[in-house]
């Protein structure tokens, strides 16, 4: 589904990011997990093409991201606070997002529902709380959330368990997981927490100094194998 | 003291001016004018003050009056206010009374009040010295100091209680309406200039006393006004919020489709958000004034004056609100770029709304001149035309340059954001562009030739706006895309 081929990036001739080759295969929850400065961000910046790559490419199905912007009909994304717009109400910003993708009021309002007992009665409903309002783990829920609504059939999600409660990471796996099995979707996660990211993903990278430098099928060994490296 | 080495460090390693060499050169270029300037000035005060007859030293403080609240006023609006982001200091000992003592400190360091010297300095030495001895210029001097000092401690004051509340605008605006008014009813403000000047250098120290104190009342003041925002959730009222919500539904503008859903967004983003709203309420204080200044001036101004007036305010809200027209979302333009939609569409609405901030403004005042008949009615409308059409695209097309952060939901309060030069330079040319162009023609045809020649081309550029938005400023503005939206990230304005 995705295709990096050559993909490198610099700042001020230091390389931050090069990778050769990598398919991210349709339908699979890619894992990305590397120390902080690593590359992560800067991979799922390059997936959205919301920087420059200085060399190379990445291919969304069949489009070029740098090229085409067909690929963003059936992509969403979370990455940090700032995809939220902070002066919208929850509410307002769930319309405001479907109605882009083409989906009626009603239509995402039933789509909501579906995340009730994530929203733990904190988000909805709440029509005078602006999102820049709302704490920290709640606006990452109403990001996670706004990436999940729009029916992609690509979700790129930066650190989605940071600043969530235990209950709402737990939570957050099982939406992430029956959506995948639901709706056959690519995901690709970034997380530093090696256990939530080893029990979702069906492969899990491990990015060092811009490199790929494991990639493994997720088929039990692999959590013994991530932490036995970052613990050395 | 920590906080200067540290502000010196934010200045320094601030990106914007590691990036931008041209600014730092512009900006140097402009500093270094206002000095000459006035150096010049002052050097030949003597000569000047020769010529226009009279005593030299009555000549000189008849302007003492009228200079010190302008000199206010300016300050209000160009007057950076000392700011600091307070938050990683609250955690530390460091006492309040220190913060604010350094932000106060550091208001004393700005032009206003080192350019005033290059005239007055010399005018002391050259023709108050002879004329009265040292102890008189020493004293004369003092108050002078103490007077700009006065006046920069208030305009901090002003500022501040203006970023807490908008509206307050008024207040420099006021005063200068007051010095008209008095002006006007009888009180020729040079005479009591005059007076005043004459009651300085009697070498009264009353003024030497009082002034002081009224410098401490304001300091005492301010700090009494900042320490009470030294919470973080101090700064947001709770009380805006509501009058404003109500205003703008999700659906209010449905009917118009695509464009419509960005319109209702951008208007939430204007209503919502302090730093566009202290700006959208600007527009029509500045309106008012210039209304109350023109209607109650005694001699009418020129043709030229009023169309330089007309064009700059139809044109005030628009430049404004079209300088960060892509800035404004800064905090959240990643999210637009990768979720789908229809840039043109999205470029358009702000394209609607930014001549509906031109017509708004047009209104009052085509029936103000209406009124008072200084300016032809049909050139009011040409200009209008001209600033929908022809200026909106100028102001579109540049503002995809402007690469800076915007930060919405702080006030400016600990936060400032200053300007950049060529924000200046896009207002002249959206003044001068139309007054330039109906000169001409006036000139070498009629004013009906000027008025045409504003009128078509303005016309021309707003019935083929889907054209030049779709074919000029999207792919502009795709160009710049990574910069722009690097520079959102990380730089603030």
């Amino acid at each position: 589904m995705i295709t990096i081929t050559n993909l490198g990036k610099a700042y001020n001739q230091r390389i931050v990011l090069f990778i050769k080759e990598l398919e991210i295969k349709q339908s699979e929850i890619f894992g990305l997990v590397g120390n902080n400065g690593a590359g992560k961000t800067t991979l799922l910046r390059l997936i959205l093409d919301l920087i420059r790559a200085d060399k190379g490419a990445v291919v969304s199905g069949e489009f070029k991201v740098a090229r085409s912007e067909n690929w963003k009909a059936y992509t969403s994304s979370y990455l940090d606070e700032g995809f939220l717009i902070d002066f919208l109400t929850p509410e307002e910003y769930f319309h405001y997002i479907g109605d882009e993708y083409g989906f009626s009021k009603a239509e995402i309002d039933e789509k909501l529902q579906e995340f009730k007992v994530f929203f733990n009665g904190e988000i909805l409903g709440q029509r005078k709380k602006l999102i820049r309002e709302f704490s920290k783990g709640n606006k990452q829920k109403i990001g996670i959330v706004s990436a999940l609504i729009t029916d992609p059939k690509v979700i790129i999600l930066d650190e989605p368990f940071n600043s969530l409660d235990p209950t709402s990471q737990i939570l957050l796996k099982r939406i992430l997981v029956d959506y995948n099995k639901k709706t056959n979707a690519t995901m690709v996660i970034s997380s530093h927490d090696l256990n939530h990211i080893t029990d979702i993903s069906h492969r899990v990278a491990l990015i060092e100094k811009g490199s790929i430098i494991l990639d493994l099928q997720n088929d039990g060994s692999a959590l013994a194998e991530l932490e036995n490296y970052f613990s050395a | 003291m920590n906080f200067y080495s540290h502000l010196w460090k934010s200045f320094i390693r601030n990106e914007r001016w590691r990036r931008n060499l041209l600014t730092k050169i512009l900006f140097g270029i402009l500093i270094l004018y206002f000095i000459i300037t006035f150096l010049v000035l002052g050097l030949n005060i003597g000569k000047i003050l020769g010529q226009l007859g009279g005593d030299p030293v009555d000549r000189f403080n008849s302007i003492l009056l009228w200079y010190l609240p302008a000199d206010l006023f300016m300050r209000c609006f160009l007057q950076p206010l000392p700011t600091i982001e307070v938050l990683p200091y609250l955690r530390l000992p460091i006492r309040r009374s220190q913060i604010v003592n350094y932000l106060l400190g550091r208001s004393v360091v700005n032009l206003f009040n080192l350019i005033p010297w290059f005239v007055i300095i010399p005018f002391s030495i050259q023709i108050l010295l002879p004329q009265s001895g040292t102890g008189i210029v020493v004293i004369y001097l003092a108050v002078i100091a103490l007077l700009l000092l006065f006046n920069n401690f208030l305009a901090v004051l002003i500022g501040f209680l203006i970023q807490k509340r908008p509206i307050l605008y008024v207040i420099p605006f006021g005063l200068q309406a007051f010095m008209i008014s008095v002006n006007n009813w009888g009180f020729p403000v040079s005479d009591l200039s005059v007076s005043f000047g004459k009651y300085i250098l009697a070498g009264n120290p009353v003024l030497l006393v009082t002034l002081p104190l009224a410098i401490l009342l304001t300091i005492y003041a301010t700090s009494r006004l900042l320490s009470r925002n030294f919470y973080i959730d101090g700064i947001q009222s709770k009380k805006e919020r509501k009058t404003f919500f109500a205003l703008i539904g999700e659906n209010q503008f449905k009917r118009f489709g695509e464009i419509g859903r960005y319109l209702s967004l951008e208007i939430s983003l204007l209503l919502r958000n302090k730093r566009p709203r202290q700006m959208m309420v600007m527009v029509p204080v500045i309106i008012i004034y210039f209304m109350f200044i023109i209607s109650n001036s005694k001699d009418p101004f020129g043709p030229f004056f009023n169309l330089i007036v007309v064009t700059s305010l139809i044109g005030y809200g628009a430049n404004n609100y079209g300088q960060f027209i892509f800035s404004w979302e800064s905090s959240y333009f990643d999210s637009i770029m990768a979720r789908k939609n229809n840039f043109a569409n999205y470029v358009k609405a702000k394209y609607y709304l930014l001549s509906a901030l031109s017509i708004l403004s047009f209104i009052p005042l085509f029936i103000f001149f209406g009124y008072m008949q200084t300016i032809d009615p049909y050139l009011i409308c040409s200009v209008l035309i001209f600033t929908i059409g022809v200026n909106s695209f100028i102001i579109l097309f540049f503002s995809t340059f402007n690469d800076g952060r915007m930060d919405l939901s702080k006030s400016r309060f600990f936060n400032y954001q200053g300007i950049k030069g060529n924000q200046f330079l896009i207002s002249l040319i959206f003044i001068f562009l139309p007054v330039g162009i109906f000169s001409l023609f006036k000139y070498y045809f009629n004013p009906i030739a000027g008025e045409l020649a504003i009128a078509i081309p303005g016309l021309l550029f707003v019935t083929f706006n889907n054209w030049w938005i779709k074919k000029i400023i999207v792919p502009q503005f795709k160009r710049r895309k990574y910069t722009n939206l690097e520079g959102y990230r990380y730089l603030s304005i």
